[in-house]
């Protein structure tokens, strides 16, 4: 809460959320015979989450920040939206730049910038048995939320983000910009450039760039190759003193198709952890989700 | 005060049949006697956040060599989260205070306690309107009564720290003559050790402050001051700071070593502008220049915003701590601006005063002082010389509350400054003759303000730049700008830095729109 209380703590009952959901799940198996089966299914979850209302004694309660983003409960909104600044924009939404220097300026206030939790959860999986053998795979869409990339100011700040070079570290026209002309019409901007675009200082290392939480938020959807294992059943050996053996390799999080403007990373990837409620945001202070194999024998005596 | 909040808070909204386990290491109220000692430590904290900003937007401080990514620091294009500190801490020490009153309002026994955090919490909030122009004033602090205060005009906040004041020395004085005796304030008073005398002149001297920079745009209700007189000793926060665990005095604890003799980061060295204050670019003043710098004349500077390989690095300890000893744990016992990890912070300089005075003669301003504006000027540049050649243990004695101010010096400021006087005649920023119209004579006390200030109150320093235009920085005068400032102004300087983040996040419909390093500027503002 505000510093200007002289605290910054306070802790009581501040809101109601609610949370509506349908899953459905379902499996086939369309071949079984004595040798061979082959199973496939899918679930499905959809999910909304709604602030009914919060404390009228404050605008939002904050879960989480990560940079400039704030992952908060706002009522009516969903649970739990990201919010940041944007750069100020014309009705059509063209960011207005400086007739003079050509920088774009944020908003005065954060906006909402995306909704922090997945709406939809889709599963697919399929297994196959043909005697002693079982393979199954495993994936997983989710889809209809946004995530703020902590780790793209981090980048931009050090030089090393893509958005960095879009412009050849040169002087640039900011993309699809409008400036404001003296009759107080929006001009669309074809010759006012940034002076500074090199990525050492100005435009792309200052704040405008990575305080505007809004360029770090892409969309969180993403499909996932979430598990593959294939197993062998041995049958008994050494006159039954080992009844049974199982030979299992796995391997988890193989693949991983992302939104096409999310270049940074896996949006599985958050600073919440796996407990906290202030989804949607990530920064270079955790490990993301990893890939993994792994075998597994076991022996039933 | 965090920690007490939340219990007091948590304990009213539990049943008391719930109410099991009192904690008898979480109180839930304290004394004000027992907040005093750590709210005033805790402003010698803010202070040294101000100075770290003063220093680095107000031309003291600039980039050093082998250090990147200052950006907005050298751009002057600032974020919300830019010096967002200074808020945080600022409200967190004015809360100290603010307790301290509400714990102690109308009791007779405790009235120096109330009186002294009246004060603290006046020159608390002069910090932060000279920071952020409008700030919550009147609605600020009430915790859970108010979680989203308004914003007061800034003029009105100046008006009524003055009023505040007012009331506070009335109390002082209510107090000093009462038949039974108040609660002392005693060793709790790690600035003047118990003495209210001392207490009443800062008070003054802070008044003084809010009526030069507020003359002519805040209307105040009383412009008299209380006849104890000014600050007649360097206001010096010392609880006893020490080179150890989170005791070192905070100034050195930033720039030099920790306590464990690691040397802090050196990203920063004097500016080329401040310099040419000492070395006969504008002003011959050796005497200080070697007493406030390492290896001068030869110490680096460098201008804001000028990145490049032939820059000067910054010696282990920094440029601004002059000792030759350079252990990590035995370095200290020095004069300058930061002497030693055992020096008091300072809360007002008496050479401050001194120029606030001289600045009061100059423009008409009553303070029934006897002098007048040369003979304060001529006294703030001694008391300025006294501090910079003053080593760690100078200030108040902590052994007997009523001992004055001894020097402990580190040469002889009294002759050097009387030649410094007469090695810069004819120069009017230095003598008082040569300076002949009145702009010149402001010039000359902003100046040497502006000198007196390096790195102990640099904040005000850049205050009274933003508010006289002096030093000047302009036509053939070489400017502590930055090379790479994108600020629009003449002066190619920020005007403010912005309202943090926090404010924009949790008191949203509060918080002055529109306001850019360039406008919404200080109201007292030139």
């Amino acid at each position: 809460m505000s510093n200007t209380t002289g605290f910054t703590k306070f802790l009581t009952n501040v809101g109601e959320t609610s949370s509506q959901g349908l899953e459905f799940t379902g499996h086939i198996t369309p071949v079984k015979t004595q040798n061979f089966q082959f199973t496939v299914g899918g679930n499905y979850t959809y999910l909304k989450n709604t602030v009914v209302s919060i404390t009228d004694q404050l605008p939002l309660v904050a879960l989480a920040t990560s940079g400039n983003a704030v992952s908060a409960a706002v009522a009516g909104q969903p649970f739990p939206v990201i919010q940041g600044l944007d750069y100020q924009r014309d009705d059509a939404g063209h960011v207005i730049v400086d007739k003079a220097s050509g920088v774009p300026s944020p908003t005065p206030g954060n906006v909402i910038l995306g909704n922090g939790t997945p709406k939809h959860r889709l599963g697919a999986d399929a297994a196959v048995q043909y005697k002693n053998f079982r393979f199954s795979i495993l994936f997983e869409y989710r889809g209809g939320y946004s995530i703020y990339n902590g780790i793209g100011t981090e980048m931009d700040w050090s030089g090393t983000g893509y958005r960095t070079a879009q412009y050849g570290r040169q002087s640039f026209i900011f993309p699809n910009s409008v400036y404001k002309a003296d009759d107080g019409t929006y001009v669309q901007n074809t010759s006012i450039s940034i002076a500074n675009g090199n990525g050492n200082n100005g435009f792309w290392s200052d704040g405008i760039n990575r305080n505007t939480s809004s360029n770090y938020v892409t969309s969180g959807n993403f499909i996932k190759l979430r598990e593959i294992s294939l197993g062998y059943d041995l049958p008994p050996i050494f006159g039954k003193v080992i009844k049974g053996a199982n030979i299992s390799l796995q391997g988890r999080n193989l693949l991983l198709w992302m939104a096409k403007d999310n270049y940074y990373t896996d949006p599985e990837y958050s600073s919440a952890g796996s407990t906290g409620n202030g989804t949607g945001l990530n920064d270079i202070g955790q490990t993301p989700p990893t890939r993994y194999y792994g075998a597994t024998l076991s022996i039933k005596l | 005060m965090i920690m007490l909040a939340v219990v007091a808070l948590f304990a009213t909204s539990c049943k008391d049949y719930l109410d099991v386990n009192v904690n008898q290491n979480k109180p839930t109220s304290v004394t004000a006697d027992l907040i005093l000692p750590q709210a005033l430590v805790a402003t010698g904290l803010v202070l040294n956040q101000y100075n770290t900003y003063g220093a680095q937007v107000g031309g003291y401080m600039a980039n050093a060599g082998g250090y990147g990514g200052f950006n907005e620091q050298t751009t002057y294009a600032f974020t919300p989260n830019n010096y967002a500190n200074l808020w945080a801490v600022s409200y967190d020490n004015l809360e100290d205070y603010q307790y301290m009153m509400d714990q102690t309002d109308g009791d007779p026994n405790f009235i120096f306690y109330n009186a002294v955090a009246r004060i603290m919490k006046s020159y608390g909030f002069q910090l932060l309107v000279d920071a952020y122009n409008n700030v919550p004033y009147s609605q600020a602090l009430l915790a859970a009564g108010n979680l989203t205060p308004e914003y007061d005009d800034a003029a009105t906040i100046y008006a009524s720290l003055a009023s505040e004041i007012d009331k506070a020395i009335a109390d002082l004085n209510t107090g000093i003559s009462a038949s039974v005796a108040p609660k002392a304030l005693g060793t709790n008073d790690v600035v003047f050790l118990g003495n209210t005398n001392l207490w009443i002149r800062f008070a003054n001297s802070v008044k003084l402050r809010l009526l030069i920079r507020g003359q002519g745009k805040v209307t105040f209700t009383n412009t008299s001051f209380d006849p104890a007189g000014f600050l007649n000793l360097d206001a010096l926060i010392n609880p006893g700071f020490a080179r150890d665990n989170n005791r070192q005095n905070p100034e050195w604890n930033q720039w030099t070593w920790t306590y464990a003799g690691t040397a802090q980061p050196k990203a920063w060295i004097p500016t080329t502008f401040i310099a040419a204050f000492y070395n006969n670019i504008k002003i011959n003043d050796p005497g200080r220049g070697k007493k406030m710098y390492y290896q001068w004349p030869t110490t680096g500077t460098n201008q804001l915003g000028f990145e490049s390989t032939g820059i000067p690095k910054s010696p282990d300890g920094s440029f601004w701590y002059p000792g030759t000893e350079r252990g990590g744990t035995a370095a200290g016992n020095s004069t300058g601006a930061i002497k030693g990890p055992d020096a008091g912070f300072v809360l007002m300089l008496r050479a401050e005063s001194d120029f606030l005075l001289s600045e009061a003669f100059l423009s008409g301003i009553p303070t029934g002082a006897s002098g007048d504006a040369q003979s304060w000027f001529t006294q703030g540049i001694k008391d300025a010389f006294y501090y910079t050649y003053s080593l760690p243990g100078g200030g108040l004695k902590k052994t007997t509350s009523t001992e004055d101010l001894k020097i402990v010096s580190g040469g002889d400021p009294t002759g050097d400054a009387n030649a410094y006087i007469t090695a810069n005649a004819a120069n009017a920023l230095v003598d008082w003759t040569a300076a002949a119209t009145n702009a010149q004579k402001l010039e000359a006390i902003i100046t040497q303000k502006y000198i007196a200030v390096n790195m102990v109150n640099s904040q005000e320093g850049y205050n009274e730049y933003r508010r006289t235009g002096y030093p000047t920085i302009t036509g053939t005068d070489p400017t502590f700008a930055s090379t790479v400032s994108i600020s629009s102004r003449q002066d190619r300087l920020p005007g403010r830095i912005l309202y943090p983040t926090s404010e924009i996040q949790y008191n949203p419909a509060n918080v002055p729109p529109g306001i850019n390093t360039n406008n919404g500027v200080i109201f007292w503002a030139k």
